[in-house]
């Protein structure tokens, strides 16, 4: 099974890494714009495979629904950006692609020599069911029971391992220990979004009196 | 060796992001390098999050620090939301400078050089 997945994700990574490599060689935005909704696409695939479920409906939502269609807007509403520049060979063009050629390779050297504290090996029986089958959450003591077999309780509700149903533990963490941080991101986006209305109603208003000169 | 896998793609769409980002001078796909870069990084900050254990293990544990173990998910999220309020704003100024200096090259946005 664990093979299974391992096969299915080669065949994800590569057509995620061809996409990604289209979006950087094509001269045509659109079709760059669209090739990169492709691409997101895979890590989303990538996320559902690895039991990341809300993750990767937050990134098929903000990513594919807001972030791709708005690249592909603005290509529509600008003229001049149907067709970009191709790079061309030049000393810039090798240097840049010699270091990221480095970067890639270094980092793949570092990925596969180092020896990862992996969670598939895990010796503790019990603490690895509730990671990957079943627990039980005590309300009173604000503990989890892991070691089902050994204590009866039948009156608790039963939920699946902490990686298989991730979304209860995400909503439970976001409202308790990171809600400052939900609240200051909120507020980061609001922001973003006055700012472009702000800069777009700008221009169109500029644009409006004919006054070119200045942004 | 799923952790290894899903690191290598991670690195590949990272030093893909960095090629581009470092040729192209079209300003929005530098912008689309720069997504491709948050992409792998949140990628490899999920794997890390599923696939690896750095804490001390014990039968008892508290219910908060038993969530917290999907903390790299939150960070995710968080990292997303930073990117997609970052995109909206690059892309209303790639708007402003295609209506007013018609252009979307990087290397025409010079003025502050002198």
């Amino acid at each position: 099974m664990d093979n299974l997945l391992d096969i299915f994700l080669v065949i994800v990574s590569i057509v995620g890494i061809a996409s990604a490599s289209y979006v950087v060689a094509q001269t045509n935005v659109f079709r760059a714009a669209l090739a990169l909704a492709v691409s997101f696409m895979t890590v989303a695939v990538v996320f559902f495979a690895i039991n990341a479920e809300f993750l990767g409906a937050v990134q098929i939502l903000v990513y594919i629904g807001a972030v791709s269609v708005l690249m592909a807007f603005s290509v529509l509403l600008v003229k001049d950006l149907q067709t970009a520049s191709s790079s061309t060979v030049g000393i810039r063009f090798i240097l840049s692609s010699v270091s990221s050629l480095l970067i890639f390779v270094v980092l793949v050297l570092v990925i596969l020599g180092t020896d990862w504290n992996k969670t598939n090996q895990i010796d503790n029986e019990d603490f690895r069911q509730a990671l990957f089958e079943k627990y039980v959450i005590d309300e009173e003591n604000k503990m989890i029971i892991t070691n089902l077999d050994k204590n009866d309780n039948t009156n608790l509700d039963l939920r699946k391992g902490l990686f298989n149903d991730s979304i209860i533990p995400i909503g439970s963490l976001l409202s308790t220990k990171y809600f400052i941080s939900l609240q200051l991101i909120g507020m980061i986006i609001v922001a973003c979004v006055i700012g472009s209305i702000a800069i777009t109603k700008n221009t169109i208003e500029n644009e409006d009196e004919g006054d070119k000169e200045t942004i | 060796m799923t952790l290894e896998i899903i690191l290598i793609f991670s690195a590949a769409l990272f030093s893909i992001g960095i090629f581009g980002l470092l040729t192209r001078k079209n300003i929005v796909i530098t912008l689309m390098s720069l997504e491709l870069i948050f992409n792998s990084v949140v990628l490899s900050i999920v794997g890390f999050n599923r696939f690896t254990m750095n804490f001390s293990l014990s039968n008892e544990i508290a219910l908060d620090s038993f969530f917290a173990i999907l903390s790299g998910n939150i960070m995710g999220i968080f990292i997303i939301c930073v990117a997609a309020g970052e995109t909206a704003l690059a892309l209303a100024m790639v708007l402003a400078l295609g209506k007013f200096k018609s252009t979307v090259e990087l290397d025409d946005l010079s003025e502050m050089k002198n």
